[in-house]
């Protein structure tokens, strides 16, 4: 198997599960929002907004971490 | 803590003449156990990984790329399951209105818990803080008791000032109750 097709299935796996990770939650936690100054936890820095961008980020750092190194060993 | 503002918002389970109150997460320690075996996981890869690689040193093709889709694999599974506790984290929230607490619970699939219990039913309002972690990242339990039934809130951030506003609510709720019951009494005369 050439590292281009290894590469391709990573990606198409990790953004398939997150995706479908991220619909899941926000199927379920669309009901349960309420705006920022209601709320009296902790950590207050994650909005839907905020998290949506984590599920983004975090996407980008499981295919890069998995990839690069794999590159090199190949 | 009160947003007379924001008093309609509207969630499942809510009744037409509550007013909302405040809404709280548990506190960012739950995420604390979960966080520590995603890097616990994330460092076994690291070592397997060395070990295969560095130390034993694989020099066959097949063999090599078999050892990375093995971790790929691993570190794709470990941190969607993390993924996962994170998201989990998010979909617990206890709402306190002037009337009830509630407490709803779900997963990402197979669970959607709602328990709600009434303010001036509540017999005992109990404030757990039991060691030093909890006393210093000021969270706890709080267990509300009425006469049939138990709500125990684990995990309450800044519980003083949510047990505070639980007593100032449940007084406010009884007066509610016993007014309403008094004008049904004359009403009824």
């Amino acid at each position: 198997m050439p590292f281009s097709q290894f590469a391709a299935a990573v990606t198409v796996l990790v953004i398939v599960a997150e995706f479908t990770l991220w619909r899941l939650f926000r199927r379920r936690v669309l009901p349960i929002c309420f705006p920022h100054e209601t709320d009296s936890s902790p950590l207050r820095f994650f909005s839907l907004t905020h998290l949506r961008l984590v599920a983004v980020v975090h996407t980008i750092f499981v295919i890069a971490v998995v990839l690069f190194p794999a590159s090199l060993l190949w | 803590m009160l947003h007379p503002k924001h008093s309609a918002l509207s969630f499942p389970g809510k009744d037409h003449d509550e007013q909302f109150c405040c809404y709280f997460r548990q506190h960012w320690i739950r995420l604390w156990y979960h966080t520590m075996w995603w890097v616990l996981q994330m460092f076994s890869i690291l070592v397997a990984g060395i070990l295969s690689f560095a130390v034993l040193d694989l020099q066959e093709t097949g063999s090599r790329r078999m050892i990375i889709a093995i971790l790929g694999a691993l570190f794709i599974f470990w941190n969607m399951e993390f993924l996962c506790s994170f998201y989990r984290y998010f979909l617990t929230v206890i709402i306190i209105t002037d009337r009830k607490v509630h407490r709803i619970k779900k997963t990402l699939l197979a669970v959607d818990d709602h328990h709600s219990i009434d303010l001036w039913m509540l017999q005992d309002i109990v404030k757990r803080q039991h060691g030093v972690i909890q006393n210093m990242l000021k969270f706890g339990t709080l267990i509300l008791e009425a006469q049939e039934s138990q709500v125990r809130l684990h995990f309450t951030p800044r519980i003083q000032e949510h047990y505070a506003l639980l007593m100032h609510l449940r007084e406010k709720a009884r007066n509610i109750a016993i007014q309403t019951q008094r004008s049904e009494l004359l009403g009824e005369k």
